[in-house]
């Protein structure tokens, strides 16, 4: 039984049912790790400028005209926030803003450093009101030391992390991919961040401050190679070969651009392969050992065996030998993989102004308390409900900013 | 008091699964390995160095480990009473594989109501796949990320250093850490069921959108970046000691800067007089982007990393230079943070990163080194009643 979320709008429920987070963060990876807790039931209040909105509502593709609320880009961060809109270059918008952080278990940011110290809503202040409150910050490099206050987006971690220097073939320059992995990577260890503090809190009721930096992030998942290094084994790109067997990478196969990723991690599968290959005694390549020192002809054996196969031909015969396999998807493959429909990982919801969407899901299912994938907000939708509801507002004070453009 | 002290947690994680119990083990969760007698196979994966494997020893530092044969009767019965002291386990297995001995994670759940069971597979637990064997390229390629990944004219290319399976282990420790904290309510576990392709899918945020509104899939494009009206702009340069990252700004203030500073050394002198703020590069053709790139990398290679990353400090550029691992390790930034703790690694001391973030209070952080098989045998059975006598007993028929 798969516990699969779905979409149910508007009834709050899940493991987080219950918390609120006032979210400032904006781009990649403040909103991807908001998301998680958003699809488990956490109430995500998205403080939001309608002066400056969230970059991603202007990122490509548009659907429904080119506003804010047109972005798919932009749906597939935030599903199931709410989007306050408030201008935080007004005082009187920043005193709403703390009303909402005030009112919320956890603040969320990953704006420029010192921005939320400068208008006063930075953590010495708000915790010294709400001594139980817990700030997750994400950012480049960490809120402390040298680069502190460096400017960046998702792949300067990339670079300097070492993760690009090691991607790529051997000789060939780093490499910097379309997806900026450390805007994947590092808001998951800014949610993991969030449940150890909120887990902290409730079993000492004190706030905290916690510093995600996507450096270090980056770094934790770059650590083989970090102790491989210091130990004196020079890390170089070696394109798409394992360390620790051989072979293992793509493969050309039947049609234009076709490829096939073969990981042969045993001897037992190498026997398998050798033997429905037809390859006629290479006694060197039997063990791991010779198939790592003789590389090149060990993939080369595959390289003949699947050139005359499409990818999922050769992967299907791979896969029955129990050796693994697949084919290299592009991305109509990937939204048509009969997998990750069985997950439910990406469903269509209604959105207003798009139309239906599909809304991407955890890559986790909870079978006793699943979570459940609600719509992207539009911008400023829910500025007035949160504003009576959470902030203490009355209809009058709240038409009063209105008309003042400090709320939208 | 740590973030999850007392938590104790019952690490069984196999390919897919080191790196999860590390991360709760250094946000102060007890985190227990158990392996087969005689020890995790996988200890011995190349890099090895102090006599030990890198890959298993980097994602079990801060553990503790217990062996045991859990395909034998006794070894079950030892580890349901384990179960029963621990507020989580982490499995790894192929799908089925544990309901075969007995110890389906549905039937450890029932035997133990508040315990969270988290199995990280390939593909989850069911579905058409869910029996395939994979590895981190072959998740890679399925996800559409690796179509994408590396350059026009060669093979689709992997990240460096199993970057799915390290995806698909924080899902696993995020989804155990929410699981636990809905049992914070009610007393109650639940099983956790984790796909590392759901995690590399999640990863890959542009290329279904792309399919799904545009009908196109993309290529691999090498260190290029699609801009909006179609064409390309280059997002790494070489300079004179190595490469720097500088992507074409979009903030026209930024681009005029750095052209400025280019055209005052005499160089891109066609565009000094260009308005960035009426035409940015997301505006041109790739022809006039060409003209640009050829214009300012002159200037790049004039300078070292150093030395750009000083001028971008000061005049607000979103530039920075490319380290390989030992100058990434090096970096100050590093250094200032405490990033790196010196732990033994076989018979040699390495630097090991001493925490996954940085806290107010009761800082998360490295615990100590990867166990040898079994450290904790003596102190984890015999606290369950298990005497050193029939420990030995259980040692001589190959159970422990």
């Amino acid at each position: 039984m798969t516990g699969a979320p779905h979409a149910r709008a508007g009834e709050a429920d899940g493991p987080l049912a219950g918390v609120r987070v006032c979210d400032f963060s904006w781009v990649g990876a403040g909103p991807r790790a908001t998301k998680e807790l958003a699809d488990h039931g956490a109430e995500v209040l998205k403080i939001e400028s309608a002066r400056r909105p969230d970059p991603s509502r202007r990122t490509p593709p548009f659907v429904g005209g080119n506003g804010p609320d047109s972005s798919v880009f932009f749906v597939m961060s935030n599903t199931s926030k709410k989007s306050v809109a408030v201008d935080l270059s007004d005082p009187r918008g920043v005193a709403v803003a703390r009303r909402i952080a005030l009112a919320s278990d956890m603040v969320v940011e990953n704006f420029g450093a010192g921005f939320l110290d400068r208008i006063g809503l930075g953590w010495q202040a708000l915790s010294e009101e709400r001594p139980d409150l817990v700030m997750v910050s994400i950012s480049i490099a960490g809120r402390t030391g040298p680069l502190a206050g460096f400017r960046g987006y998702g792949n300067s971690a990339a670079a300097t992390s070492g993760q690009a220097f090691l991607t790529g073939f051997p000789g060939g320059p780093p490499h910097l991919t379309n997806y900026a992995f450390g805007d994947v990577a590092t808001p998951l260890f800014g949610a993991i961040a969030m449940m150890g503090a909120l887990e902290f809190r409730r079993r000492t009721g004190r706030g905290i401050y916690v510093d995600v930096s996507q450096l270090e992030s980056m770094m934790q998942l770059l650590s083989p190679a970090a102790l491989a290094e210091a130990a004196g084994l020079p890390q170089k790109a070696i394109g798409n070969r394992e360390t620790w067997c051989a072979p293992n990478g793509v493969f050309p196969c039947l049609g234009e651009d076709a490829w096939v990723a073969v990981t042969i991690a045993t001897d037992q599968q190498w026997t398998a392969f050798r033997d429905v290959a037809g390859i006629a005694a290479a006694p060197d390549l039997d063990t791991v050992e010779g198939r790592l020192a003789h590389v090149e002809a060990a993939e080369a054996f595959v390289a003949d065996w699947t050139a005359a196969r499409t990818p999922d031909a050769a992967a299907r015969a791979l896969l029955d030998l129990g050796i693994p396999a697949a084919p290299v998807q592009d991305g109509r493959q990937v939204s048509e993989d009969a997998q990750l429909a069985h997950r439910r990982i990406a469903e269509r919801l209604d959105h207003p102004v798009i139309g239906p969407i599909r809304h991407v899901a955890p890559a986790f299912k909870l079978s006793r308390t699943p979570g459940t994938v609600g719509l992207a907000p539009m911008l400023g939708q829910h500025t007035g409900d949160v504003l009576r509801q959470v902030a203490g507002l009355s209809d009058a004070e709240i038409a009063e900013l209105m008309s003042a453009e400090v709320l939208q | 008091m740590s973030l999850l002290a007392p938590i104790r947690v019952l690490d069984l994680g196999g390919d897919w699964g080191g790196l999860p119990g590390k991360i709760l083990a250094e946000m102060g969760a007890e985190v227990i390995r158990i392996e087969p007698p005689g020890g995790d196979p996988a200890r011995r994966r190349a890099p090895m160095a102090g006599g030990v494997g890198l890959p298993w020893t980097t994602f079990n530092l801060s553990k503790r480990s217990v062996t045991v044969d859990i395909a034998a009767p006794e070894g079950q019965a030892m580890l349901l009473d384990l179960a029963a002291s621990a507020d989580a386990l982490i499995e790894s297995f192929p799908p089925g594989h544990l309901a075969s001995l007995g110890l389906a994670p549905e039937a450890l759940i029932r035997r133990h109501p508040s315990l969270v069971v988290t199995s990280l597979t390939a593909f989850g637990q069911t579905g058409p796949r869910a029996g395939d064997p994979a590895s981190d390229t072959t998740v890679m390629a399925l996800s559409g990320l690796m179509a994408v990944t590396g350059f026009a004219g060669l093979p689709p290319l992997r990240l460096g250093v199993d970057q799915i399976t390290s995806l698909a282990g924080l899902q696993a420790a995020l989804g155990t850490l929410m699981a636990l904290y809905a049992r914070g309510a009610d007393g109650l576990g639940q099983h956790v069921d984790v796909s590392a392709l759901d995690a590399a899918r999640l990863a890959n945020y542009r290329e279904p959108l792309r399919w799904e509104f545009q009908q196109a899939v993309e290529t691999r494009r090498g260190n290029l970046a699609r801009r909006g009206k179609g064409g390309f702009t280059s997002t790494i340069w070489e300079c004179r000691d190595g490469w720097i990252t500088w992507s074409a700004s979009d903030d026209p203030k930024r681009a005029r800067s750095l052209f400025d500073t280019a055209h005052a050394e005499g160089l891109a002198t066609d565009w000094a007089d260009h308005n960035f703020g009426a035409e940015l590069p997301a505006d041109m053709d790739q022809a006039r982007i060409d003209a640009l790139e050829t214009a300012i990398a002159p200037f790049f290679r004039r300078y070292t990393r150093d030395e750009l990353e000083s001028m971008a400090r000061d005049k607000g550029w979103i530039l920075i230079g490319f380290l390989d691992m030992a100058e990434a390790m090096a970096q100050p930034q590093l250094a200032a943070r405490g990033f790196w703790t010196e732990e033994q690694v076989g018979h040699l001391r390495l630097p090991v990163p001493a925490h996954p973030f940085v806290t107010s209070t009761d800082q998360p952080g490295h615990r100590g080194p990867a166990p040898e098989p079994g450290a904790d045998n003596d102190t984890i059975w015999g606290a369950l009643g298990r005497s050193p006598q029939e420990l030995d007993r259980l040692r001589a028929r190959g159970v422990i």
